[in-house]
């Protein structure tokens, strides 16, 4: 997986491309503990993302529970594969989800 | 431009060609005298085994030699130039150049001693003492003064002409004698009889003997062996009676001393036809091959004799060809191995060198006819490649057709031989007929085993007109017809035998 | 011969229960393969049997042993009460009760297809020629080739050597024909022609065994199947039970053409990237669509990692293996994990995310245990 970091004042812009399974979600959780202080919007844009897993699932529902302290959270540009998979979990109801 | 490259290509070919061709015939001074020869600068032919070797070795030692099985092809070689020298037999020499025989002319002086021509015994004749018998009989002979007078008629007035020899009625025994058919005046062929001082020595012997005589035609290189092999009994061939020989054969007492000359090439240039023009020489030639004596009928004897060989030793090899490659399609490998080691064998061997094994050696005590030796020899060598062709037709067949009849309830060999062999046959038939057509012009060595076929019948031809090349282009083309007759004769038994697929229809049945 | 022959028939009839061929443990042995070990097998009078079952299974030798064509290594066939694997046995009298007809046709090429169609009833019934000519001109006539009666077996297509072939076969009435992959050397334009002659044949009552890869043929055609696999007849049934419902593991495969993928002994160890990119590369030589390859991704990541794994480190090693099964007609891949271990649940807990994820992606759960391991299957 490739993260592509966009930082702009106190807004920031994670770019996610290729998986997000058991082995990547840590790089991701990494990622977002080490820019997030200050940051009141996050942006998760997962318009590259092909495969998403519980693990990642995971990671997205910590940042959301952090930027509901700190400020807003959206995931933007997810595909119908990914979508199917907030549907399921029932994580279109927790996130901001923004469809491509 | 090509052309002319052509052209100079072809005459610098040819100009190397006769540059080769000319320098083993470098003009040389006449040879005027015996001691001349004596130098290695000179090539004398010799005769193989015969009086002419030994006295050339002793008194020639110089000189380079060749050694000859025949006298005929050493006569051809001096008119040639290819030999500056010939060492032979006076007499017969002298008999040659005066039937003919030109471009050479003898030197007067006589080489070495005067050797002893004598009778050759085997040492396994079947009959008792017969060396006492003979000498007892060229004693007797020579007391009523018998020998001076066949010597007198048959070599120096050279009259040619057989007496009335009494045949025994009531024979106690049978002789088998050796001869060679092809030296004048001693043993040769006028017309289709075997004639000559020898050939009377011989039916005189047999009527002292009172014995039934069998005469049998070897060159001079087969008849020592044949005679050791227990062949013949005796020989009767002119022969010399050299040291060398004795070692292998007894002797009898001499029956005549013979002198040993040197032939060498006259002054005079010989050609074939050269004189007479191309057309009368021609003509000559015909008439002294064909017509003189009738030696046409020697000739289809001759012609006879190769095409029974080959035709029983076709028919025999074929069937003994069978067996063996059926014994090579066998469970048992050890019957696999030896058909393989058979073929092996006789493929590996010479024809030739088979043909000696088979008759001096397998069949050397058996009373054989040389002409059943040459079919089994040949039978053998035949079977040998056309089992080869027939496993290999056998094999082309597709194994599927094969289980198939099987299937069907056809039993193995029901199933081989309807199914497998017709179709392998096809395959096969026309590589065996080619092979065939080279066996008939392989039994053209039969000669060496007594055999007079056709090529042995133009070789006596040859001794008597002394031609160099008519006799064996006439040799060739009669071969050539017989090939192609041959050739012709098995492809429409062929077609004969084939179902014929263009004619659609199915035999026996209303349709 | 033909006395006792027909008194013989006559008892089948009367008694249908009765075998025309026994098949007591049969094997054939060549030095480094074993193309039939133990083949059990009774052949009744009126049976049409098609042998299926992948290549290389014996399915050709079983054939080949039934009329001796491959000598067998063990057991006994008996045939209308001979037992034709004796030595002393008459193989070509037996031969002529069984028909055979061949993947490559095997006509005779030397003999024009009438004369082929003769040549066994002249030469081994002892017919006339003109009784063998009518005879092979009906038999020709029935299977629409009474114009190439005169035609030599190179000018036939595949299609009609096969025919005359069966003709051929036939012509010797057998009392059972033995097909050996009748169609496998035919251009697919030509099996249905040879295909239309076997279904008569099968209409009239003849005895047959058919070894073929025409399912759809087998079925239709077959009052039994033998599924061969492996050497032996890994089952025997009729067409409904082979076709429809096998009982066992490797018939099911073959029947539905399943692909498989199989990983075992996986552990903490394992190396999860690589079995993604294999999964990943099955899909792909199967032609799956993308989001069905992410779907079993994702059970497996979710299954293995989420929930086995972790329970094996708590209890100790313990044995996890994975079959993944796709069947292109069925448009299903089918996920079956098993893990020895005490019973575990995967999908009972609504809130568990992964066993969410499961549920979301796959048409069709299922948890049982026996004997101490946990089979999870999953359909997709």
């Amino acid at each position: 997986m490739k993260i592509t970091k966009n930082q702009n004042g106190n807004s920031l812009c994670l770019a996610l491309e290729g998986r997000l399974d058991t082995n990547t979600a840590p790089e991701l959780e990494n990622t977002i503990k080490g820019a997030i202080e200050g940051v009141e919007e996050l942006t998760i844009d997962m318009a590259d993302l092909d495969y998403l897993s519980s693990a990642g699932l995971r990671v997205l529902l910590g940042a959301q529970k952090i930027m509901n302290k700190q400020g807003s959270m959206r995931v933007i540009h997810v595909n119908d594969t990914i979508m199917e998979i907030f549907e399921v979990t029932g994580f279109a109801d927790i996130l901001t989800i923004e469809k491509a | 431009m090509l052309l002319q490259k052509r052209t100079v290509f072809l005459a610098v070919a040819l100009s190397g060609m006769l540059w080769l061709g000319g320098c083993g015939k470098q003009e040389k001074e006449q040879i005027t005298s015996i001691e001349q020869l004596n130098d290695p600068a000179y090539t004398i032919g010799v005769p193989e085994g015969g009086a002419g070797m030994y006295m050339a070795e002793k008194y020639l030692p110089e000189a380079k030699q060749k050694t000859f099985s025949g006298n005929s092809s050493g006569y051809l070689a001096i008119s040639q130039g290819k030999l500056d020298g010939f060492v032979y037999d006076r007499v017969m020499m002298e008999f040659a150049i005066a039937s003919g025989l030109e471009g050479v002319e003898l030197l007067e002086e006589n080489l070495g001693e005067s050797v002893d021509v004598a009778v050759g015994i085997s040492p396994k004749s079947q009959i008792d003492n017969l060396e006492d018998k003979v000498n007892r009989f060229l004693a007797e002979a020579r007391a009523e003064g018998r020998l001076d007078d066949m010597y007198e008629r048959w070599v120096s007035r050279a009259e040619g002409t057989m007496p009335e020899i009494p045949v025994p009625k009531a024979p106690d025994c049978k002789l088998k004698v050796g001869t060679t058919g092809m030296v004048q005046p001693f043993s040769y062929y006028e017309g289709t009889t075997l004639t000559g001082y020898d050939v009377e020595l011989i039916y005189r012997f047999a009527a002292w003997l009172n014995a039934e005589v069998e005469i049998k035609i070897y060159d001079y290189d087969g008849i020592i062996a044949a005679a050791q092999a227990g062949d013949i009994d005796c020989i009767m061939a002119n022969l010399n009676a050299t040291e060398e020989r004795r070692r292998h054969i007894a002797f009898s007492d001499c029956v005549y001393p013979s002198e040993t000359a040197v032939m060498i090439r006259s002054g005079q240039g010989s050609g074939m036809f050269l004189e007479k023009g191309f057309w009368a020489g021609l003509e000559d030639s015909f008439r002294s091959t064909f017509v003189v004596e009738g030696r046409w009928r020697l000739i289809l004897q001759g012609l006879g004799v190769t095409i029974l060989i080959s035709v029983f030793s076709g028919f025999f090899g074929l069937c003994l060809g069978f067996g063996i490659c059926m014994l090579r399609r066998t469970g048992y490998r050890s019957m696999r191995l030896l058909g393989a080691v058979f073929v092996r064998v006789i493929q590996g061997m010479p024809i030739v060198v088979l043909l000696m094994i088979l008759y001096y050696g397998i069949f050397g005590s058996v009373d054989i006819s040389e002409v059943l030796a040459a079919v089994i020899g040949f039978s053998i060598n035949f079977a040998a490649y056309s089992s080869e062709m027939m496993r290999a037709g056998i094999e082309t067949v597709d194994k599927g057709q094969s289980e198939a009849a099987l299937a069907m309830g056809y039993t193995k060999r029901q199933t081989f031989f309807k199914i497998v062999f017709p179709q392998a046959a096809g395959n096969f038939i026309p590589v065996l007929k080619g092979e065939f057509i080279s066996m008939v012009k392989m039994t053209s060595v039969v000669g060496y085993i007594a055999v007079q076929d056709l090529t042995k019948v133009s070789d006596i031809i040859r001794s008597r007109t002394m031609e160099a090349f008519f006799p064996l282009i006439v040799t060739a083309v009669i071969y050539f017809a017989v090939a192609n007759v041959m050739t012709a004769a098995l492809s429409f038994a062929e077609k004969k035998a084939a179902p014929k697929r263009s004619k659609r229809c199915v035999k026996g049945v209303c349709m | 011969m033909a006395d006792t022959y027909d008194g013989q028939n006559a008892c089948a009839e009367d008694n249908m229960d009765t075998s025309m061929i026994s098949i007591r443990h049969l094997c054939k042995q060549y030095p480094n393969v074993t193309p039939l070990r133990d083949i059990n097998l009774e052949i009744k009078k009126g049976e049409v049997i098609s042998i299926i079952g992948p290549s290389g299974t014996g399915k050709s030798t079983l054939l080949r042993c039934i009329n001796l064509l491959e000598t067998p290594t063990k057991g006994e066939i008996v045939v209308d009460g001979v037992i034709t694997t004796d030595k002393k046995c008459k193989v070509n009298l037996v031969r002529q009760k069984m028909g055979m007809v061949f993947q490559s046709f095997n006509l005779f090429a030397h003999k024009s297809v009438i004369e082929n169609i003769m040549m066994g009833q002249v030469d081994l019934l002892g017919r006339s020629r003109q009784e063998a000519y009518d005879r092979g001109m009906e038999l020709l006539r029935t299977i629409g080739l009474a114009d190439k009666a005169l035609a030599y077996p190179d000018e036939l297509s595949g299609g009609q050597k096969q025919r005359a072939a069966i003709a051929r076969t036939l012509a010797m009435e057998p009392e059972i024909i033995l097909f050996d992959e009748p169609t496998s050397a035919l251009d697919p334009t030509m099996t249905g022609e040879v295909l239309s002659v076997i279904r008569r044949l099968a209409g009239q009552g003849m005895t047959m065994m058919i070894v073929t890869h025409e399912m759809k043929f087998a079925r239709e055609v077959s009052t039994r199947i033998l599924y061969m696999d492996q050497g032996e007849i890994y089952e025997d049934g009729t067409p409904e039970q082979i076709f429809e419902h096998p009982r066992r593991e490797r018939t099911r495969i073959f029947i539905r053409q399943l692909k498989v993928l199989h990983a075992e002994k996986i552990s903490r160890n394992f190396d999860f990237p690589a079995f993604m990119t294999r999964l990943e590369e099955f899909g792909r030589r199967q032609q799956m669509a993308q989001r069905r390859i992410y779907a079993m991704q994702l059970a497996v990541e979710e299954v293995l990692m989420m929930k086995l794994l972790p329970a094996a480190a708590k209890e100790g090693a313990r044995d996890i293996s994975l079959d993944v099964e796709y069947s292109e007609r069925e448009n299903l891949s089918q996920m079956r994990f098993s893990y020895s271990g005490p019973a575990i649940d995967l999908f009972d807990d609504d809130e568990d995310l992964s066993g969410r994820i499961i549920k979301g992606i796959s048409k069709e759960m299922e948890h049982t245990f026996a004997d101490g391991i946990n089979h999870f299957l999953i359909n997709i």
